[in-house]
């Protein structure tokens, strides 16, 4: 050792040349100096280190080289010159956390000893040697920033962060841990971990795992992340997920975990699969749906194609083609019923049902429903009773439409289930509470009490072979559950398989402090069915036809040809204009969609024309705006496309009554002496007319013959002689065309028709 | 429908028979004052001097058809009830009628229940 050596030979003279060479090559900086603090010898590292060259520093004060301030720049006298101490016997100085000053006025971190010299038993200086030690310092300072970056990272981490040691106690516990879990790293450090943090029940298998993962540094569990139960200082259980990392420490295993708390994203993950499995569901549920449907758009389709092909076949018997008609009708109306079904169910889903609250006359309402399903029931052999239980209000406020189709639904759905026995209808009220109660009691093949919870729930029906038998959509309680809410009540089912089933709808019936209540049935009471569509009364009158598509034309002559009724068919509004202008109607069917002019454009110019025939506009489209804006152009009614027979007949029936058409207003007027005198007189001047035109002919003065002709027309118009009119109309096209050689057929028919209508 | 109508009446009609079946129509219908005239000038001279409640106007007259004779009306009384008159019930024509501010549109031939249409509409009876 160096300091021996200088301890026991340095200072003696003589033989210290070399020891001194040696001193030089020496690493560390060595200094003697001399009892006054004066320095005698300086080797080449600590000149070196200092700045200086060992003979520029021998001679000066030691203070002075290396000490003449402190770091901040403060001088610091000889007196306590730490140093300087080692002058003193027997006090060796060791100093690891001192700055050096450099020649050129720079520090350096040093770590330096002061041994006294003793020589002899008396002070003879002392020996100071010191190191460098920036780069340890360096190393010192990055290590502590690294580990307070560390500290941070951990403290700060949102998992909780835990060391764990080769005895399974914790060691580590950050801040996050203490949250998560509730215990203090006070009361968690040293505590073996499974018992810390894992829930009762699951200890054993966890304890086991980590004994295995303590002893061959694996169990599954290193580089994954698991999943697991966790309880904290609460007893509260809850979700983690877990990552541990084995690191060593002084050659035993120890981990690191990472936890955290996964109760929200766990419950959010929940949430997201149970949407999902819902959206699934009720996807599916809509294409079991579709696929439902279209096999129940199909079938009726198929009979129709099927029936209509064989009226085509010749040798079809006519008994047969009746019953093919027929089918054609039936399933036609079936497949009207499952489009207006779906069609409203789709309009209810998008919560965009039109419905109007206006005063329903309590009675007529169940007379009318009544009415509609008489036949139905006795079809079946089945009674229905409507049975009023008294009191009731005269009218309710409520969407009469509505309501009504909820009872159909219902009424139908009872015979339809029912083989034999009775369906009621009843209708009670409940004034205080405002609403109104309809319930339909069948005795039929009743639900089963699992199916009635989904009974009203679109796209779910009780049983899909229940549709296949008893045909339907399946949509119509559905529909009527969703009416009945708003009408503002609800729909409610009591059912005994094999007993029968109760269906009750209640409706909102609006202020009834103000109706008159009934408590019994009024005098000369309606008849439900009297009125029934089977006798479809003929009707009297002209009729106009503007309708384009021609199977309708045929359709609509068909049925009024049925009743009776004279007609005139033209295919667009244009001509509708024109003929309902040039002649008298009684009542005009207007289709809304025809080229050339819409239906609703020509009702509003025969009504600016000031022609009030009424207007009975049809429409296959049923949206509210439409029907209205055909109303405001002036149509009395609106019927829906296809046409309802029944109700075709009623309107048409009200609109022509017996006994006023406009042939009976012209009669009166015949009867008028003044129109007699018109006429006598037209009749009196008919032949000279004649004549008139002969002589015209013959000199072929055109122009008079062709006003003869046209005064005649307009006279033989007026006065109702419409043969003789259309001679006249002939014979002044004719001239007008310049086809005088084809003159002699139509003066000759005039003159015919001149002496049919003399002879009358 | 026979009522008695104060409402006095000027008919244009060229036809003299025409003319005769409509005054006959109206009489028959309740109207007591009744003036006729054969063509669009005659109708104007009289509509110059007489306050009409109603006026019926045949579209083709001589003398001033009846188109141009509603011009002229309107400039005298843009207030005047004028229903248009023709035997040519195109729509075309009815329009132009509408649009020139005729009231009512009546196709010949005339007819109690063409006239009573037109009467609703602009007299409200």
């Amino acid at each position: 050792m160096p300091v021996d050596a200088i301890h026991t030979h340095a200072p003696s003279a003589g033989s210290t040349a070399r020891n001194r060479d040696l001193l030089d090559y020496l690493g560390e900086g060595v200094i003697c100096i001399d009892k006054l603090g004066v320095i005698t010898y300086a080797n080449g590292a600590a000149a070196g280190m200092l700045g200086e060259r060992p003979d520029t520093v021998r001679g000066r004060l030691l203070h002075t080289v290396i000490y003449s301030m402190l770091p901040d720049g403060s001088s610091v006298s000889e007196e306590v010159c730490p140093v300087y101490a080692a002058l003193q016997p027997d006090r060796e100085i060791l100093n690891q956390d001192e700055v050096f000053w450099r020649a050129d006025g720079t520090v350096f971190p040093v770590e330096y000893s002061a041994v006294p010299m003793d020589v002899g038993g008396h002070n003879d200086g002392a020996v100071v040697t010191f190191r460098d030690v920036s780069e340890r310092k360096e190393v010192e300072l990055l290590l502590r920033e690294s580990e307070e970056k560390t500290r941070l990272i951990i403290e700060n981490a949102l998992d909780a962060i835990l060391s764990i040691d080769a005895d399974g106690l914790i060691a580590g516990w950050n801040s996050q841990a203490t949250r998560i879990f509730g215990y203090t790293p006070e009361q968690a450090l040293g505590k073996p971990v499974h018992e810390l943090i894992f829930p009762l029940r699951h200890r054993n298998g966890y304890h086991r795992g980590l004994a295995k993962l303590l002893a061959d540094g694996d169990a599954g569990v290193i580089e994954r992340r698991l999943r697991v139960r966790a309880s904290g200082a609460s007893g509260r259980e809850f979700p983690v997920e877990i990552s541990m990392t084995p690191f060593r420490s002084r050659g035993a295993l120890n981990f690191s975990a990472f936890i955290r708390d996964i109760t929200e994203q766990r419950s959010a993950e929940l949430n997201l699969r149970r949407a999902k499995e819902e959206a699934e569901a009720a996807s599916l549920a809509k294409s079991e749906f579709l696929a439902n449907m279209s096999h129940e758009i199909r079938t009726p389709l198929t009979a129709i194609i099927g029936f209509g092909e064989s009226l085509l076949d010749e040798s079809t018997s006519d008994a047969d083609k009746r019953d093919a008609v027929r089918s054609v009708i039936q399933n036609g109306k079936h497949l009207l019923a499952i489009i207006n079904d779906i069609l409203d169910l789709s309009k209810i889903e998008a919560d965009r049902l039109e419905v109007e609250f206006i005063a329903v006359n309590t009675l007529d309402l169940l007379d009318a429903v009544g009415g509609l399903m008489e036949r139905q029931a006795a079809a079946k052999d089945l009674e229905l009773r409507i049975v009023p239980i008294w009191p009731l209000p005269q009218t309710l406020q409520s969407d009469p439409t509505r309501l009504r189709q909820i009872l159909l639904n219902l009424l139908s759905n009872a015979i339809k289930f029912t083989e034999k026995g009775t369906i009621w209808l009843l209708a009670s009220c409940e004034p205080s509470a405002n609403c109104v109660q309809f319930s339909v009691v069948d005795q039929g093949i009743g639900i089963a009490a699992d199916k009635l919870d989904s009974l009203f729930d679109a796209f779910t029906q009780a049983d899909t072979s229940t549709t296949r038998k008893y045909g339907g959509t399946g949509l119509g309680l559905t529909i009527s559950s969703r009416l009945a809410k708003r009408l503002g009540g609800e729909l409610q089912v009591e059912s005994l398989l094999g007993s029968g089933s109760l269906f009750i709808c209640n409706v909102d019936a609006g202020h009834l402090e103000s109706v008159p209540m009934l408590t019994e049935k009024p005098v000369a009471p309606k008849t439900a069915g009297s009125d029934g569509p089977s006798k479809s009364k003929r009707i009297k009158g002209r009729i106009l036809v503007a309708e384009d598509n021609p199977s309708n034309q045929k359709l609509v002559s068909m049925y009024l040809k049925r009743l009776g009724a004279n007609f005139v068919v033209v295919e667009n509004g244009v001509l509708a204009v024109e003929e309902a202008l040039a002649n008298d109607y009684d009542l005009i069917l207007m289709d809304m969609q025809m080229p050339e002019m819409s239906g609703i454009e020509a009702t509003e110019l025969l009504r600016m024309s000031g022609n009030v025939t009424p207007i009975l506009g049809l429409t296959a489209n049923a949206m509210k705006v439409d029907l209205e804006r055909f109303r405001d152009a002036g149509a009395e009614e609106v019927l829906l496309k296809p046409i309802d027979l029944p109700i075709f007949n009623a309107t048409l029936a009200r609109y022509l009554p017996e006994g006023s058409s406009k042939e009976q207003e012209n009669a009166q007027l015949h009867d008028d002496p003044l129109y007699r005198q018109l006429q006598q007189d037209f009749l009196r001047w008919l032949p000279g007319a004649i004549g008139g035109m002969e002589e015209a002919m013959a000199t072929s003065n055109w122009g008079t013959l062709r006003d003869l002709a046209h005064q005649t027309k307009g006279s033989a118009g007026n006065f109702g002689f419409s043969a003789l009119a259309q001679a006249a109309a002939d014979l002044e096209d004719t001239v007008r065309a310049g086809r005088y050689k084809d003159l002699t057929g139509p003066l000759t028919l005039l003159k015919t028709r001149q002496q049919q209508v003399s002879i009358r | 429908m026979k009522v008695q109508l104060t409402t006095a009446v000027l008919v244009a009609e060229d036809d003299s028979r025409q003319r005769d079946f409509f005054v006959g129509i109206l009489r028959h219908l309740g109207f007591t004052h009744i003036d006729h005239a054969p063509n669009g000038q005659r109708a104007l001279a009289l509509f110059r001097e007489h306050e009409y409640g109603l006026v019926f106007l045949d579209i083709e007259m001589p003398n001033l058809n009846g188109i141009e004779a509603l011009h002229h009306m309107f400039e005298h009384r843009p207030e005047t009830n004028i229903v248009m008159v023709s035997a040519h019930s195109t729509v075309d024509n009815v329009k132009t009628a509408i649009k020139e501010g005729a009231k009512g549109f009546i196709v010949k031939p005339y007819s109690i229940a063409k006239v009573e249409g037109v009467l609703k509409k602009v007299l409200g009876v």
